[in-house]
């Protein structure tokens, strides 16, 4: 009964959020039309969508590619620095990393956005610019949850496996990486949600593809519907990273389940 | 008639009969702790967890190990296994100084320590990825060991899926499946209910019959140690050290034999040693350490009678 009256709830609130999604869509909809808003700023729905006609759904799918094959290959070469180089400095120089960690930190606290002009000086206008801006949104994040990760492992894990006659190196492999990664993972998602806002923008500043470059021509050529299209695309897609990455999680991260209902209990 | 206690003196050793597997020798074991933690400067002040420890373990005998809380029986066991080097003395097994951790021990330590990113069966296989057992044959071994501590049909469960019981059991076989000559329980019963503890102290002790494996085995509970052990060392605290040993006389098999007379006399005898144990701040432990086996006792004696 009380699974069942769960299941209800869960339901319910899943179809009160679709309404609401359909609700909102229909207010943009009306809301033109009749006289709530300028059509000229707003305009409606069904105006933006048409316009996706205008703009040809292979130039479309050309943007999203191009701006997605950017995070894939900017995210990619980020962790696999940061990861490594965030087990060296938590395992093997410890003392390094209590030492950097307050530059780190700071460094960390920059935008990537800002740093942009910066990487154009330094690298040239180009791709070059654009993936520094993701590498750099990524790199932190993953570090800091990669060191974090591996200085909380519970010692207790450890010496389970040192008393079955584990060397170091297999109790790095089967002991630190498995109790670190649930961190990780963490610390990538938040790289990844950050880098895609970043990516736009930066496509936006300085690129000749892309969604944020759509959207740049679109402002410069006021075309307003289409400036609405391309902040639609960029939701969707947005979100659709964002639960493949969750889905990704939840498919290497079996046991996390644990973790969370030991922190709700205690 | 009522048969006088058979106290072996902790320094008179056991000389002919048996084999001796473990040979404690006047172990002791000191920590580095520091006073006023996070004070620059500090002195770093040794503490002693065990003192002058000498104890032999028979081959094939299951020993307990009770005492009042800290007073260095994770410890003891920690040097058994090689995880902890001894300040002062030697551990001896079959008669070579323990150097490090081997498999040649096994230890189930305090707390379940799965690792929660393994199976059931992963868990199970670990020591024999360690050795290096090729695939097959380790699939062979852990599902016999998942049939002998009752888990079949969990193999491809993880902890968090099992229950505070079948955890202890997966911590047990995975210690048991690399196949130790000895093995070492850190207080493995104490995190479940009175029925599922007498189930597993049954299986445990089958388990030990079958096997013929060398047990060193800690608990706080005074039946429990009785119920299961050859011999039982009772420890004294501040600093650890061994206050005597006794010998458990009740036949084996012991299914029906915790409301026997002489188990009585025995639980009694513990409970006097462990009293007159501490001193000031710890009798306070120790007597939480009765009432623990007095509730026990009370809840047994109606179902018994
Ligand atoms: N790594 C360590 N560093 C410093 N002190 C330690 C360390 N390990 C144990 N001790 C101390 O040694 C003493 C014995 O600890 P130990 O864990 O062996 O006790 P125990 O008899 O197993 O207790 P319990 O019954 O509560 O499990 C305690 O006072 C503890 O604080
Ligand atoms: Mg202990």
């Amino acid at each position: 009964m009380q699974r069942f009256r769960s299941l209800l709830s869960i339901i319910n609130q899943r179809a009160r959020a679709a309404w609401l999604i359909i609700a909102f869509f229909a207010f943009w909809q009306l809301a033109p039309s009749i006289g709530l808003a300028n059509p000229v700023y707003l305009p409606p729905l069904s105006r933006v969508l048409e316009e996706a006609v205008t703009v040809g759904f292979g130039q479309l799918a050309h943007d999203v590619l191009i701006s997605v094959w950017r995070i894939i290959l900017g995210f990619f070469i980020a962790i696999v620095a940061a990861i490594p180089l965030g087990f060296v400095l938590a395992g093997a120089f410890r003392w390094v990393s209590e030492l950097l960690a307050p530059l780190m930190t700071f460094l960390s606290q920059i935008p990537p956005f800002i740093l942009f002009p910066v990487f154009i000086i330094i690298l040239g206008v180009g791709e070059t610019g654009i993936l520094a801006v993701i590498i750099w949104s990524v790199f932190w994040p993953t570090l800091f949850s990669t060191i974090a990760g591996s200085h909380h492992i519970d010692p207790l894990y450890v010496k389970s496996a040192r008393s079955m006659g584990a060397d170091r190196l297999s109790i790095f492999i089967d002991v630190i990486i498995p109790s670190a990664l649930p961190q990780i993972m963490t610390g990538m998602r938040n790289g990844l949600t950050l880098c895609f806002m970043m990516l736009i923008g930066a496509e936006t500043m300085g690129a000749s593809s892309g969604m944020g470059w759509e959207i740049n021509m679109a402002q410069r050529m006021a075309v307003i519907p289409r400036i609405y299209l391309m902040a639609l695309i960029v939701a969707v897609v947005g979100l659709l990273i964002n639960y493949l990455f969750e889905w990704l999680e939840q498919t290497i991260v079996v046991w996390r389940d644990d973790a969370q209902r030991e922190l709700v209990v205690t | 008639m009522i048969t006088t206690p058979a106290i072996l003196k902790a320094e008179r050793s056991v000389v002919d009969g048996p084999i001796e597997r473990i040979v404690i020798k006047g172990v002791s074991k000191s920590f580095n702790t520091r006073q006023n933690k996070g004070r620059r400067g500090a002195a770093a002040q040794p503490f002693l967890a065990v003192r002058d420890f000498s104890l032999e373990v028979r081959e094939g005998e299951f020993l307990s190990v009770v005492g009042p809380s800290g007073c260095g029986k994770s410890t003891l066991l920690d040097l058994l296994a090689g995880l902890e080097a001894p300040s002062g003395g030697t551990i001896y097994l079959d008669g070579k100084p323990v150097a490090g951790p081997n498999q040649r021990v096994g230890i189930v330590l305090q707390g379940y320590a799965l690792f929660p990113w393994r199976t059931v069966r992963k868990n199970i296989e670990f020591g024999l990825e360690i050795k290096e057992v090729e695939k097959k044959e380790r699939l062979r071994i852990s599902q016999h060991y998942i049939e002998l501590v009752g888990l079949g049909g969990f193999e491809e469960s993880y902890p968090h899926e099992l229950s505070g019981g079948m955890r202890q059991r997966v911590a047990i076989a995975r210690a048991l499946a690399y196949d130790p000559e000895v093995l070492l329980m850190d207080e493995p019963f104490a995190a479940v209910d009175a029925q599922t503890r007498e189930t597993l102290q049954e299986e445990l002790l089958s388990i030990w019959e079958r096997t013929g494996k060398t047990v060193v085995f800690i608990t706080h509970s005074i039946d429990e140690a009785i119920f299961l052990s050859d011999r039982i060392a009772v420890m004294s605290s501040s600093p650890g050290s061994l206050k005597s040993l006794l010998e458990v006389d009740l036949p084996r098999p012991r299914k029906t034999d915790r409301s026997s007379v002489r188990f009585g006399q025995l639980r009694h005898e513990i409970w006097e040693l462990i009293q007159q144990n501490g001193h000031g701040q710890r009798q306070l432990e120790e007597q939480l350490v009765i009432k623990e086996a007095e509730e026990l006792l009370v809840i047994r004696t109606p179902v018994r009678a």
